[in-house]
């Protein structure tokens, strides 16, 4: 697995634009600030790493826990992933933030960890539970961090790096097959 | 009638839609119940969903967590382990490079405008784990690994090499028989019978002794006649002058088994196959005569 491929923002050049559409994903730390500890990271500072840590520690959680649906698989999850990202971040590119390179990670993480899961839904909650599981990684991601947290569009294109259309297309689409999936023959035709 | 989409029932779920497409969307769901029952299904969905697949295990959870990344990386062991002076290094390595990048943090931003690479060389180096003198000592350990290695390949070719030279030189003929060792020391050979009668002969003082065993030094050269008469006997039994004399070398079984039946094989290859093919037939006709029993004549 490589963990050094290029997260590129769509509109990386202009920088002020993209994070005020970013809306509350990085809300929490300053893109200067941001920089200057990966950067100091990046020499091999621990301390500015577990900045960076405790920062989208939570961020990271959630979209594990949507990616594995298990507290003990998401943990191990995001610990793999920091863990990924200490070992790669002398290779992180500059100018891009910090964020979508942990997601990427845990998104390539998480396909590997799904082929030696068994599948343990809750009794009752198996159907869109199961469905979901049985999506692709990218449609998982992208519902997820519609659904658990709240970001806006053009903000999941940025953080999948596709463009705002694919996005759109393709929460649409996951939407669209789970609702055929869940509900009886003949109902939900548009 | 023309429904909504999927995708325009998502965006309008999201609130993702323009004004003028939300009134749209808006006044089809209330006159079409089947895309109202299709929105109403998927807001539903999206309700179920965001409760299955939100998990909030708490604070101490990500304190713990964080602290546990600290270790896994290194932080921990560094700062609280045995090693205090390693710990002391690192630490004062920390120090510095923070005060490094946080009153100066200009270089940083140019380098990412223009995007040049701003690590160098040095930094790559410095994190990994091995000190200089380390990494030197075990590239040195490594070449003089590999060179151990590559000499020790070589012997071991030059040894199956005479080895098989050797087996390709043992004489394999069929009428050859196998070589006898006949080169016993001459103090331990067995004298001869008479030798023996003659030798407790000057025990007695009456019996005269004959002139040429008188002397026990006499034995010498008796014994020593027959190694001379056996190598006289059978000169060619010796590999080395077998291998020496310009004499072509006699037919060997396997050489006489895979002999080639076609045109193309040598002379006395084929001459041999000949001989041998007529010897296989006579065989083969007197025992068919054999198993024929008596001639009709009788």
């Amino acid at each position: 697995m490589s963990i050094d491929q290029d997260v590129a923002l769509p509109h990386a050049r202009d920088e002020g634009a993209w994070m005020r559409s970013s809306g509350n994903l990085f809300a929490s730390m300053e893109l200067k600030t941001e920089i200057e500890l990966v950067t100091v990271a990046k020499v091999g500072d621990h301390a500015a790493f577990s900045k960076l840590v405790r920062c989208y520690q939570r961020a990271v959680y959630r979209l594990a826990f949507a990616m594995t649906r298990n507290p003990d698989a998401a943990a191990a999850l995001t610990r793999d992933t920091f863990v990924r990202a200490w070992k790669g971040i002398k290779d992180f590119p500059d100018g891009r933030r910090f964020f979508p390179w942990l997601l990427r990670i845990a998104r390539n993480l998480s396909v590997a960890q799904a082929r030696h899961r068994p599948p343990n839904p809750k009794p009752g909650e198996a159907d869109i539970l199961t469905l979901f599981g049985e999506l692709r990684p990218d449609e998982q991601m992208a519902l997820a961090l519609r659904v658990v947290e709240r970001h806006r569009y053009d903000t999941i294109a940025a953080l999948l790096d596709v463009s705002i259309g694919i996005a759109v297309l393709r929460l649409s689409q996951t939407r669209g097959h789970l609702l055929a999936r869940t509900a009886p023959p003949g109902e939900g035709r548009a | 009638m023309i429904h909504v989409t999927i995708q325009q029932l998502s965006s309008h779920l999201d609130g993702e839609l323009s004004g003028a497409s939300a009134d749209l969307v808006k006044r089809h769901l209330a006159s079409c119940t089947e895309c109202d029952s299709k929105f109403a299904a998927l807001k539903e969905q999206e309700e179920l969903l965001s409760k299955m697949l939100m998990h909030d295990p708490g604070d101490a959870f990500f304190d713990q967590l964080a602290i546990d990344l600290e270790k896994l990386i290194g932080m921990r062991a560094a700062t609280s382990g045995p090693a205090i002076v390693a710990g002391a290094r690192r630490a004062s390595r920390r120090t510095v490079s923070v005060h490094r990048a946080e009153p100066a943090p200009a270089p940083v931003e140019p380098a990412r405008e223009s995007g040049a690479p701003l690590p160098s060389h040095d930094r790559r180096l410095a994190g990994l784990p091995l000190a200089p003198s380390v990494r030197w000592i075990v590239a040195t350990a490594l070449l003089v690994l590999l060179g151990g290695v590559g000499i020790a390949v070589s012997q071991t070719d030059i040894m199956i090499y005479s080895w098989l030279n050797s087996l390709a030189r043992r004489p394999t003929t069929i009428d050859a028989p196998p070589a006898v060792e006949v080169d016993p020391p001459p103090t331990h050979a067995p004298p001869p019978t008479s030798t023996h009668a003659t030798t407790r002969a000057p025990t007695h003082a009456t019996a005269p002794a004959p002139a040429p065993v008188a002397d026990a030094p006499g034995d010498v050269p008796e014994v020593a006649e027959a190694p001379a008469e056996e190598a006289a006997e059978a000169p060619a039994e010796d590999d080395s002058q077998l291998d020496l004399s310009p004499e072509p070398v006699t037919m060997r079984a396997d050489e006489i088994i895979a002999v080639p039946l076609s045109p193309q094989a040598p002379t006395h290859h084929r001459a041999s196959a000949a001989s041998t093919r007529r010897k296989v037939s006579t065989v083969d006709e007197d025992s068919a005569a054999a198993d024929r029993g008596p001639p009709k004549a009788r």
